[in-house]
C-alpha cells in the first residue's frame, strides 16, 4: 500500500475499530500513578490480562477523558459470581524506515486476546485462561489454576504462566523484555508461589525454561521477584536462572517506580549472562527509564529511554532507543496511541537504526 | 448490605481476623442489591452535610491518601473525601444496591471509582488503603464484627477505619411533648422488629460500636459524638429530610397499628404540612440527632 493511500484510509479505520475493539494489558505506570499493587486492577497478582472489577471501573471512570453513560449497568467483567471475562485488541498502522532498505508501511493486528477466569470457589480457587485468538490461529498465553489461602497472603499457581521478573511492560520489544527473554510472549509451564503481606509482594516460579515448548532436559528455570510498594514509590529485585543443557542463562534486575506529581517514573536495570553464547559473549546490560506524564485525564505522554549493551566484553557496541508515545483514552475501553521510536547503534548495522512511527487503536474490556 | 448468617471470627493474621462461613440472602434491615432507598439517603446527606463534612475534616486526610467509602449509598461523601485527598489521592466507593450505585456514579463524577459489591466481599486488594469511611452502614449487618473485619483487611499498616453512626441515642423531635416522642420511638422500633423479625437486642447491637472495633483487634479506638441540631425556621434541606424521610418515610401510616388512636391522630397532625399544628413550622421546633464517629487504627 502506498503511503498516500495509507493516510487517506487510516482515520476511517480508526473510527471503525473504535467500535470493534476490546482488552487489557499490563501498564505498570498506572500502578505507580495510583500507588497500588498490580493485583488491584488485574486478576493476575503479577499484572496483565483480565481486570478485576475495580480495574474495569477504574478504566471506565478514572482513566478516560470522558465517560459515555451506560445507564445503571457498569461493565465489571463479571458474568456471574463465578465467571469473569475480558479481552484486548490492538491494531496499528506503522511506518518504518531502515537505512539501506525500502521503507515499509503496514497495518497490523498486533493481538486479540480473550481472558476468562472461573472462580470455582469464590476468592479461593480459580482457573484462568488467556488466549490469543488473532493474528493467526489461537495461541495459548496463560492457563493456570490458582489457589489462594484464606487470608489471601499467599497463593499457588500451576500451569502455563508469565514468569515473575521485573516490570511487565506493554511494549514487549523493550530491551529489558527481550534481553532476559522473559516477557508476555514467552510464558512457560511450571508452578508459582506468591506471597503478599502489607507492602510486600514476592513471587517465585519454577518452570521448564522452554518458553512454553516441550522440555528437553532436566534443567529448570527459576524466576523470582521481591517488591516493596509504598503509595509514592516502589522498589523491586528480580532474579532468573535458566538451567539449560546448552548453557545456563541468568539475569538479575533492579526495578522501581516513583510518583512525582503528575509524572510516574519507571526504571529497570538488568544484567544478563547467557552462557550458551560462546566466549562470554552473552554478558548483557539493559536499562529502561520511562516517564509517564498525565497531562489531563485520559491524556498520557510516555517518554522512554532505553540502553542496551549486547556484549559487555565488547566496547562501543551499545544500542539506544528513544520512544515518545501519546496515549489518549477519549472514552472508556478505548485508547488511541501515537508514537515514534528511534533506535541507534553501531554505524555498521543498519538494523540498529530503525525509525518507527505508529498509530495504534487499543480496545479493552 | 447483604451478608452471611453466621460468622466465625478467629485471629489469622493482622489483616484477617474473620472468615465468612455462610451466605444469607439479605441484611439485617432487608438490604439486597434490588433494594432502593436512594431518595432517603440523598435527603439525609443534604440535611447532615455540614456535620458529615466536619467529620471528614476531623480525620485529617492528606493529599495522596487512598480512601474507601464502604456502603457509599448515593455517593455524597465521595466528593468530600476526594476533595481531601486530591490531586493524587484515590477514592473508591462501593454499595450493594444497584440504584444507589447509579446515583453514586452521578454524584461522584469522574474522580472516584464506584463499585457494586457486598461489604463482606469487597472487590479490592488487601492492605491497600489508608482510610475506610463507612457511615450508617454497619448497623445494616447481621454481624457488625464480621463487617469491620472485612473492611479492616483492606487497610495498610497504620490505616484507619472511621465508622459513622447516627442516632445511637434517641432523637428529639417534639421538644414540647416528651411522651408522644417516646411512644413514637417505641412504635418505630416495634415496627422494625416485626418487619424484619428482630428482637430488641439485635436492633440495638450497633450501640456497641466501640466494642466492635476493639473485638476486631484494632488499635487506638476513639469515639466522638456531635449533635445535629436544628431549630426553627428550618432550611429547605432540613425540612425535606424530616418531612419526607422521617414523617412520611419512617412513620406515616405504618405506625398506626402500634399507637393508641389519639396518639396517632396527634402525630398525624404534627406531621401534616397542611395542618396548623405542623411541627416543622412551629416557632419552638427544636431537633436533635446524635452523630457518632468511631475511629480505630490497624496496627
Amino acid at each position: 500500500m502506498k503511503i498516500c493511500d495509507f493516510r487517506a484510509w487510516f482515520p476511517h479505520g480508526l473510527i471503525l475499530l473504535a467500535f470493534l475493539a476490546s482488552a487489557a494489558h499490563a501498564e505498570p505506570y498506572l500502578a505507580v500513578q495510583t500507588g497500588l499493587k498490580c493485583g488491584q486492577c488485574h486478576v493476575n497478582p503479577t499484572g496483565g490480562g483480565l481486570r478485576t472489577p475495580y480495574g474495569d471501573v477504574f478504566a471506565q471512570r478514572i482513566m478516560p477523558h470522558d465517560h459515555l453513560d451506560t445507564g445503571a449497568d457498569t461493565w465489571t467483567g463479571e458474568i456471574n459470581r463465578f465467571l469473569s471475562v475480558g479481552g484486548d485488541v490492538r491494531f496499528d498502522g506503522q511506518y518504518e524506515t531502515t537505512p539501506g532498505s525500502a521503507s515499509v508501511d503496514s497495518f497490523a493486528l498486533e493481538q486479540a486476546r480473550i481472558y476468562l477466569n472461573a472462580t470455582v470457589i469464590p476468592t479461593r480457587l480459580a482457573v484462568y485462561v488467556d488466549e490469543q485468538v488473532a493474528p493467526g490461529g489461537a495461541l495459548n498465553r496463560e492457563v493456570y489454576g490458582m489457589y489462594w489461602s484464606a487470608s489471601h497472603e499467599w497463593y499457588l499457581k500451576g500451569g502455563q504462566l508469565y514468569l515473575p521478573f521485573g516490570l511487565r511492560l506493554q511494549d514487549q520489544t523493550a530491551f529489558i523484555q527481550t534481553v532476559s527473554g522473559i516477557n508476555m510472549t514467552t510464558p512457560d509451564q511450571g508452578v508459582e508461589f506468591g506471597w503478599e503481606h502489607n507492602a510486600w509482594d514476592a513471587q517465585f516460579a519454577v518452570s521448564n525454561g522452554t518458553a512454553g515448548g516441550p522440555e528437553v532436559d532436566h534443567g529448570k528455570q527459576y524466576s523470582g521477584q521481591l517488591i516493596y510498594v509504598e503509595p509514592k514509590w516502589r522498589l523491586g529485585l528480580g532474579a532468573n536462572l535458566n538451567d539449560a543443557a546448552a548453557g545456563n542463562k541468568s539475569a538479575v534486575a533492579l526495578f522501581g517506580g516513583l510518583k512525582t506529581g503528575p509524572i510516574a517514573w519507571l526504571a529497570q536495570a538488568e544484567l544478563v549472562d547467557d552462557k550458551s553464547i560462546p566466549n562470554s559473549g552473552g554478558r548483557m546490560l539493559a536499562t529502561l527509564l520511562e516517564a509517564d506524564w498525565l497531562l489531563a485525564p485520559g491524556n498520557n505522554l510516555k517518554i522512554t529511554s532505553e540502553y542496551l549493551d549486547p556484549n559487555r566484553n565488547v566496547a562501543q557496541n551499545e544500542e539506544t532507543r528513544w520512544s515518545l508515545v501519546y496515549e489518549l483514552t477519549p472514552i472508556q475501553f478505548l485508547q488511541l496511541r501515537a508514537g515514534v521510536r528511534y533506535s541507534d547503534g553501531i554505524p555498521q548495522d543498519n538494523a540498529e537504526h530503525v525509525r518507527l512511527y505508529f498509530l495504534e487503536v487499543h480496545g479493552f474490556f | 448490605m447483604s451478608e452471611r448468617a453466621t460468622t466465625s471470627c478467629m485471629p489469622r493474621s493482622r489483616t484477617d481476623h474473620c472468615v465468612p462461613q455462610t451466605i444469607a440472602t439479605a441484611g439485617l434491615l432487608g438490604d439486597t442489591s434490588a433494594r432502593d432507598y436512594a431518595y432517603k439517603l440523598q435527603l439525609f446527606n443534604s440535611f447532615a452535610a455540614p456535620e458529615l463534612r466536619r467529620a471528614v475534616a476531623s480525620l485529617d486526610l492528606k493529599p495522596g491518601m487512598r480512601v474507601v467509602d464502604a456502603g457509599c449509598g448515593t455517593g455524597a461523601a465521595l466528593a468530600w473525601l476526594l476533595q481531601a485527598v486530591e490531586p493524587e489521592g484515590l477514592v473508591v466507593g462501593f454499595d450493594l444496591a444497584t440504584a444507589h450505585i447509579k446515583a453514586a456514579h452521578a454524584a461522584a463524577g469522574a474522580g472516584a471509582a464506584v463499585l457494586q459489591a457486598d461489604l463482606l466481599r469487597p472487590p479490592l486488594a488487601r492492605a491497600s488503603f489508608d482510610l475506610i469511611w463507612s457511615v450508617n452502614t454497619i448497623n445494616h449487618l447481621r454481624n457488625p464484627l464480621q463487617g469491620v473485619c472485612s473492611l479492616a483487611a483492606l487497610l495498610r499498616p497504620g490505616g484507619r477505619i472511621a465508622l459513622g453512626q447516627s442516632s445511637l441515642v434517641p432523637d428529639m423531635y417534639f421538644a414540647w411533648d416528651a411522651r408522644l416522642e417516646r411512644v413514637t420511638n417505641e412504635a418505630v422500633r416495634r415496627y422494625y422488629r416485626e418487619r424484619y423479625g428482630l428482637d430488641e437486642r439485635s436492633l440495638a447491637d450497633i450501640r456497641g460500636l466501640v466494642g466492635v472495633l476493639q473485638r476486631a483487634q484494632l488499635h487506638s479506638v476513639t469515639s466522638h459524638t456531635c449533635m445535629i441540631e436544628r431549630v426553627a425556621p428550618l432550611a429547605a434541606a432540613d425540612e425535606a429530610y424530616m418531612l419526607e424521610a422521617i414523617f412520611r418515610g419512617s412513620w406515616g401510616e405504618r405506625l398506626r397499628p402500634y399507637l393508641h388512636a389519639e396518639d396517632f391522630a396527634e402525630l398525624a397532625r404534627l406531621c401534616d404540612p397542611r395542618h396548623p399544628q405542623f411541627a416543622l413550622h412551629r416557632e419552638d421546633f427544636h431537633f436533635l440527632q446524635s452523630f457518632t464517629l468511631a475511629v480505630a487504627e490497624i496496627p
